[in-house]
């Protein structure tokens, strides 16, 4: 019976969701910044969607990547991480609903998920959104190594107490 | 647990603000600003032909740009269309254009949900010299629709 509580242990462990925060920190700043780079090639592949209506377009493409970015940042850092990785939980969920309705529409296009240089539209794309979302999952239930606003409110509180 | 949720849903209207804010900002500087919300500010002066108009002029032979980027113009355009992409446009005028008659009517269409590609390429045209613009801002889909020739 142990033996099957070892690996489910090892999956549960905080060490293992911080590990996963730092690789997805590292994903979302990669991601944000080839995008931040050339906002106006991202527009175009947000527009090759035909999702977001005209107006919507550009507004997207210039602040998408810096909400990455920020999610990434807050990750890394351990501040406000519960609400960034909810954030990104969303994120993703939308992301993977907009590819796969194109796929299914018969859109041809890149993913544009690192920029405009990326891979094609397929579901092995969607289902790397899908899991990279299981990840944030992950991550809000176990994670609770150097969480540096919950140390702030906490030494508040203990201020508090005295 | 209700204090929580509320702080929760603060800090992520708080990150959906800064992002917002963040991503504003830095479009205000460098040489490359996007139009924050594309066809607001630019609105073309070019006049709008209607979809059976656009079909009479059709047959008399007028020349038709399509706009959209060469892979949507490659799934299908108005027959006889030339395509010329708001995003290469320099470098498609100059092929398709190698003699221009700049008093020649051309009608432009390429407009679609998510993008206004004829009223890029109408100001481009408009700025280039050619002065009788018409915009079929129904697009394909209307001339589809009605049935009239597409190509391939």
């Amino acid at each position: 019976m142990k033996a099957f509580n070892f690996p489910k242990k090892i999956l549960m462990h905080p060490i293992l969701a911080f590990c996963l925060r730092i690789y997805l920190a590292s994903l979302l700043v990669y991601a944000a910044i080839h995008k931040i780079i050339d906002p106006a090639a991202f527009a175009n592949i947000i527009a090759g969607y035909e999702l977001l209506p005209h107006w919507a377009v550009n507004l997207s493409a210039l602040t998408l990547p810096w909400l990455e970015l920020i999610c990434g940042f807050f990750l890394a850092t351990g501040i406000f991480v519960r609400s960034a990785t909810l954030f990104l939980i969303l994120l993703f969920f939308l992301f993977t609903g907009a590819l796969s309705v194109s796929l299914l529409r018969g859109v041809s296009a890149t993913c544009g998920c690192f920029g405009p240089v990326g891979d094609e539209l397929s579901w092995t794309t969607i289902i790397r959104d899908v899991f990279w979302m299981l990840l944030c999952i992950h991550v809000l239930k176990y994670d609770r190594y150097l969480h540096v606003d919950k140390k702030i409110l906490l030494s508040d509180f203990n201020l508090y107490r005295a | 647990m209700a204090t929580q949720t509320r702080t929760l849903i603060q800090r992520m209207l708080l990150i959906l603000a800064l992002g917002v804010s963040l991503g504003l900002l830095n479009n205000t500087k460098g040489p490359d600003k996007l139009e924050i919300v594309s066809g607001w500010s630019s609105k073309t002066h070019v006049p709008p032909i209607n979809i059976q108009e656009a079909r009479r002029k059709h047959l008399k032979g007028i020349l038709f740009v399509d706009a959209r980027p060469n892979s949507q113009y490659r799934l299908g355009h108005i027959a006889g269309a030339i395509n010329i992409p708001a995003d290469l446009f320099d470098f498609a005028y100059k092929m398709r254009f190698t003699n221009p008659r700049y008093q020649d009517e051309i009608i432009v269409y390429g407009k679609t949900f998510s993008r206004l590609y004829d009223e890029k390429v109408c100001r481009r045209l408009s700025s280039m010299g050619h002065e009788n613009l018409r915009i079929l801002s129904t697009g394909l889909s209307a001339w589809q629709a009605e049935g009239y020739p597409t190509e391939p």
